[in-house]
């Protein structure tokens, strides 16, 4: 078996014309190894593979083509070694009763069906391992393993060293209860599916009008049953209805669910009354129908994106634990634990718990998780480093001056946490219409009474009743579900993922759109050296690279990456400087590169100083210019703004300096509503006053600086390159690649409004229908039967059908 | 004609019974996940259909 595959991968090879590893499909460049036939791109992807084809389990590589990670092994001993205390480890295990212990992690990296086979075969690799399965969508994976046997650290490491590093964060140890909504949702739909069916199939008789003698005889017996079947329905599955409603009347809002609610009531009363008192046929039917096609627009609501998380806080990105000093060496403290004036060590790609000072070593600094950043900024001893910073390079040990949970940003975040409790559902369409609606509906119901009960006191009871129930707005509620369910999937296929259906109208109500700079409307890890000044030769160009290639300052390895076309020279007397520069002689002409200082354009009255990010180029004391690192914006960036600007009203709130400000005035406009040097604080300051003055803002954005903004705004969107980039709790996902259609998404959610607008009106149309039958006491059974359920199916297939073509017409499909 | 209602009778008791069934499927997890199985049942068992692959079950 492994041979055929060898002979297959290694075929693959022949045909490429660079090599990629066998393992994870890389491209094998400079130190890739070579086994046999075989190339791997680095020692730990061909540890993996040998390792999988020593234990036969080389089948992960016929399910998918080249479906491995690359393992990272670094440390792996020191950075578990915190599942080795008891208190965090109790709090990860889902069950341990000291031989067996059960876990479920959190594993981004699944990805194909590759994964969920080598995962679940696990057993394999260590026998400790009693049993292991995946959840596919939500990338979750339980073990059960004998933990006397195999310690959790250590069951960590063995995935780790596979390439499926579990993702163990301090939210991790605050287990959630499971949502088993789902499960409650789907067992009311089956009650109220099998009443239906059942009461449907009983009323057939009546239906078809036979009033023969036997018929007669069983139509009691008959309606019996229907009672027995309609009482769980009213009793467990409408009570999705009746319990919204209460909590709404609770606190004097009338919603959707009052008149649903009322409606099921009456219906259920008055068939009761209709077949114990008066032996007719009552209306069961149409009360299952109606419970039930209520509930399918309940479950088509309730679309989620399991793979995509959109309530991360600051406490899914940090991890469990540090290394911080004990006496005179370092060992794993809980983060909890951690006090100011602690010493802590932290290593290369590791996230800074906490706001510190540097003590020792230098610091490389990668805030793009903060702010979208993704240059590193070089930090010096005693400067400060704030939290959510990635350490890139080598260990560098901290004073904690604030504890985490006190960090500037975890204080942002708790701060809006109590600011803003978003008003959900209390605004929508439907419950705005509800609170006239009904008020009118109950009127309406008084005045037949009374009318009949002047006129024909018999007909008062059954024509008021009638109008209670015909007037369900059975229609009315499906209409918002159905639309907005289909406009969340539409965008969904177009890569605007959205916490839940109900964004869709709050996007629909916007009035501005605020963006963040860097990492939003710009393209997050693309920045690009433009050089300012006179035409550089080839010669120039060569001693350039030359000279930042010796270096490993980001700004160094950028310059080196763009001119890495260029010719080698021999450098002489090369010198570093940090923070300053870089110099040395090549063939005999000293060549400076670095800051304005560096090069000595104080004393040049030519050049100007520049206060973007700015490298500055001087051979021979001659300033031939500078570098400037200009951000790549999105492609298609001035036309999503200017199609926006038609209709909203923009805004830009950036981090950065004004250094862009020319740039971006000419894509917004105006510069009127750029503003620069925006600390998150001030960014969710100018959310909420412009709420406050009564606007809908949406913030798009996608650091955790943005996040006080994302949550403070109507809609939060945070933009993503990819699906495992980490995003800040917001509304809606945005994939990088769906920026362009921006303006198509805000068009296609005000669509989806009008598209619920014409719908009330069909429904309207039905109920008046209705209500003309009911107000004369003619209504009959058979009559609500149809009619009832004829406006929602209307209804439904309207809203679908008109959703799914308004976004082909706005191109999202 | 009696028959109708006994019939009926019997026919409700079996679907009352397809009910239970679903519920207390879906009180088991079974639909919890509805992706993964769909993967897994396409995984080959090893050679020759000598079966290595044990199945692990609920847990």
């Amino acid at each position: 078996m492994s041979n055929r595959i060898e002979k297959n991968l290694a075929g693959k090879l022949i045909q490429n014309a660079k090599p990629v590893c066998v393992h994870c499909g890389d491209p094998c460049g400079k130190g890739s190894l070579q086994e046999n036939d075989l190339y791997f791109c680095c020692n730990g992807c061909r540890a993996v593979y040998n390792l999988l084809n020593d234990l036969e389990l080389d089948d992960y590589y016929s399910i998918e083509d080249k479906p491995g990670l690359k393992p990272n092994r670094l440390g792996a001993e020191d950075r578990f070694a915190y599942l080795d205390q008891e208190n965090i480890r109790e709090k990860l295990l889902d069950y341990n009763d000291g031989k067996v212990a059960r876990i479920s992690f959190s594993v981004p990296q699944i990805h194909c069906s590759s994964c969920i086979w080598l995962l679940e075969n696990l057993y394999k690799i260590n026998k400790s391992v009693l049993s292991s399965r995946v959840d596919f969508q939500k990338r979750l994976l339980s073990v059960t393993f004998s933990i006397n046997e195999l310690s959790l650290k250590d069951m960590v490491i063995l995935l780790a060293s596979i390439g499926y590093e579990p993702e163990i964060r301090s939210s991790s140890l605050n287990k959630k209860p499971k949502d088993k909504s789902f499960r409650t949702l789907y067992a009311r739909l089956a009650v109220a599916g099998f009443g239906f069916g059942n009461i449907m199939l009983l009323s057939f008789p009546e239906y078809l009008g036979f009033d023969s003698s036997v018929a007669e005889s069983y139509s009691f017996v008959f309606a019996i049953v229907k009672i027995l079947l309609a009482i769980p329905i009213v009793v467990f599955s409408a009570f999705d209805f009746f319990k919204p409603a209460f909590a709404g009347l609770r606190q004097k809002y009338i919603n959707m669910d009052v008149p649903v609610s009322i409606g099921i009531i009456i219906l259920f009363g008055r068939s009761l009354y209709d077949i114990i008192f008066l032996n007719q046929a009552g209306y069961m039917d149409s009360l299952a129908a109606l419970v039930f096609l209520l509930l399918i627009g309940r479950l088509y609501q309730k679309k989620t994106y399991f793979s995509l998380l959109f309530t991360r806080d600051f406490r899914s990105f940090f991890p469990i634990s540090v290394l911080a000093k004990n006496k005179d060496s370092f060992s794993s403290m809980p983060l909890d634990d951690l006090e100011e004036g602690n010493r802590i060590l932290i290593r290369n790609q590791e996230i800074i718990p906490a706001d510190s000072i540097l003590i020792t070593g230098s610091g490389k600094i990668d805030y793009s998780f903060v702010t979208g950043e993704s240059v590193p900024i070089e930090v010096n001893s005693g400067e400060k480093i704030y939290a959510g910073g990635r350490q890139i390079g080598q260990s560098i040990e901290l004073d904690v001056i604030k504890k985490p949970s006190r960090s500037y940003l975890m204080e942002l975040w708790e701060q809006t946490s109590r600011v803003i409790e978003k008003q959900q559902n209390v605004g929508t369409l439907a419950n705005r219409i509800s609170s006239y609606f009904t008020p009118l509906i109950l009127g309406l119901a008084f005045i037949t009474a009374i009318f009949w009960l002047i006129f024909d006191p018999t007909k008062m009871m059954n024509s008021s009743t009638a109008v209670l129930i015909i007037a369900c707005p059975c229609a009315l509620a499906l209409a918002s579900p159905f639309t907005l369910g289909t406009a969340q999937r539409l965008m969904g296929r177009a890569n605007l993922f959205l916490k839940d259906s109900t964004v869709v109208e709050n996007m629909a109500r916007l009035t501005s759109i605020v963006f963040d700079k860097t990492g939003t409307i710009t393209q997050s890890g693309a920045s690009e050296p433009v050089f300012v000044g006179a035409k550089l030769t080839p010669a120039q160009k060569s001693m350039i690279y030359s000279i930042v290639r010796q270096s490993t300052h980001p700004l160094s390895i950028l310059l080196s990456d763009l001119l890495s076309e260029t010719e080698i020279k021999a450098v002489k007397k090369f010198n570093e400087e940090k923070g300053k520069g870089l110099e040395a002689e090549i063939e005999g002409f000293s060549i400076r590169v670095g800051s304005y200082k560096w090069v000595g354009a104080e004393d040049n009255k030519k050049i100007d100083k520049i206060d973007s990010t700015t490298i500055y180029i001087s051979i021979d004391n001659d300033i031939l210019g500078y570098y400037r690192i200009a951000n790549l914006f999105r492609k298609g960036l001035p036309e999503v703004i200017s199609s926006i600007n038609s209709i909203y009203s923009t805004a830009l709130l950036s981090g950065d300096n004004d250094s862009e400000k020319n740039r971006l005035s000419g894509i917004f406009g105006s510069d009127n509503n750029l503003f620069f040097d925006k600390a998150p604080h001030d960014k969710l300051s100018y959310i909420s006053s412009r709420i406050d003055a009564g606007e809908q803002v949406a913030m798009v954005g996608d650091g955790l600086n943005d996040a006080g903004a994302l949550k403070a705004a109507t809609v939060g969107l945070t933009i993503a390159e990819n699906d495992s980039t980490f995003s800040p709790a917001c509304d809606g996902i945005l994939m990088a690649s769906g920026f362009r259609l921006l303006p198509q998404f805000l068009k296609f959610s005000r669509d989806s409004l009008r598209i619920i607008k014409i719908s009330f009106l069909i429904s309207f149309l039905y109920n008046t229908i209705g209500l003309a039958i009911a107000v004369q006491g003619i209504l009959s059974p058979v009559i609500a039967a149809i009619l009832m359920p004829a406006s929602s199916v209307t209804v439904v297939l309207f809203t679908t059908l008109s959703t799914a073509f308004m976004a082909k017409k706005r191109g999202l499909l | 004609m009696e028959v109708v209602v006994i019939l009926i009778f019997f026919s409700l008791i079996i679907a009352a019974g397809f009910l239970i069934a679903f519920i207390l499927a879906l009180r088991n997890g079974q639909f919890d996940d509805l992706v993964t199985p769909s993967m897994r049942m396409l995984f080959d068992n090893k050679k020759n259909g000598e079966s290595k692959i044990k199945k692990t079950g609920e847990f």
